[in-house]
């Protein structure tokens, strides 16, 4: 992992955490991690998968609307500390 | 998409507070329950007083809530999560209209700075200042960018004119074409930091 990925993971679990269990949509975590200039849509949806893959974060879909949101594991909890 | 429960850390061997629990559970309830156990939170009347609906989530859901402030810290937290969804499908629904009207000629990130940047109105304009600061924070970061890119614009321009005449020699030059950039670029802005550690 680059030293730019684990930036872009701990800005994401960072702001999960302050959520206090809520969940944030992707678009949410773009504009808190600090939008395009910090990172693009491109380079969020993979490092989103990453921490997916890794069970660090839970999506939860609505299924009326198809949007997914998203929230911290204790995992990602566990990751946070440690990045 | 894995699809465990979500949970905050809790210590090994520690029971998890009964108010993670609501909120981790509130998390997978149907829209119709969430709407019920939301209009009791809000109405406050009649049998549903704090300790009435604290003895209906125990005996419902199995949430056992001692006192009356850890409900009504869920309370705040459910509407802040209810607000956070709500513009959640807002930007959801502005992506999905700017893609449809831009998507030919906008890159993702132009229609995401958009959305952002509607998002951040709607913030100041609810007065949900929380929200619109890191949307602030986004929005400063795309200025500060737009700003740099047009100084640095600006002194290459500066600095092109003034030599103009050390850039026609070099651009008539025998040099390779990354010999003939290097040497224009030193012209212009000088000697890098690492050059002149290896000069030394």
């Amino acid at each position: 992992m680059t030293q730019f990925e684990i930036k872009v993971l701990r800005r994401l679990l960072d702001e999960l955490h302050d959520t206090d269990g809520g969940l944030l949509s992707e678009i949410q975590l773009h504009g808190a991690i600090g939008g395009t200039a910090f990172c693009s849509a491109s380079q969020l949806t993979g490092m989103i998968a990453l921490a997916d893959t890794r069970h660090w974060i839970t999506g939860v879909r609505n299924e009326t609307t198809g949007l997914t949101m998203w929230g911290i594991s204790p995992r990602g909890e566990k990751a946070r500390t440690e990045l | 998409m894995s699809t465990t429960n979500k949970r905050r850390g809790v210590r090994a061997g520690q029971p998890e507070p009964e108010l993670s629990r609501l909120k981790e559970l509130w998390l997978t309830l149907s829209d119709d329950a969430r709407a019920f156990w939301r209009a009791r939170l809000q109405s406050g009347g009649a049998g549903n007083t704090q300790p009435e609906i604290r003895r209906d989530l125990l005996a419902k859901l199995k949430i056992n809530l001692r006192h009356d402030n850890q409900l009504s810290n869920f309370k705040s937290w459910m509407q802040d999560q209810d607000g956070r969804e709500e513009e959640a499908e807002k930007q959801t629904d502005d992506e999905r209209q700017l893609v449809e009207q831009f998507g030919d000629s906008w890159t993702l990130d132009q229609i995401r700075d958009e959305v952002l940047k509607r998002s951040y109105a709607r913030a100041l304009a609810t007065g949900d200042f929380a929200a619109g600061r890191k949307t602030i924070v986004q929005d400063l970061n795309v200025k500060k960018i737009t700003l740099d890119r047009d100084k640095f614009e600006f002194n290459a321009a500066k600095a092109a004119l003034a030599n103009a005449a050390q850039l026609k020699t070099i651009s008539a030059s025998k040099l390779s074409d990354v010999e003939k950039i290097d040497a224009a670029r030193r012209a212009l802005f000088g000697e890098l930091p690492e050059d002149k550690e290896k000069a030394t």
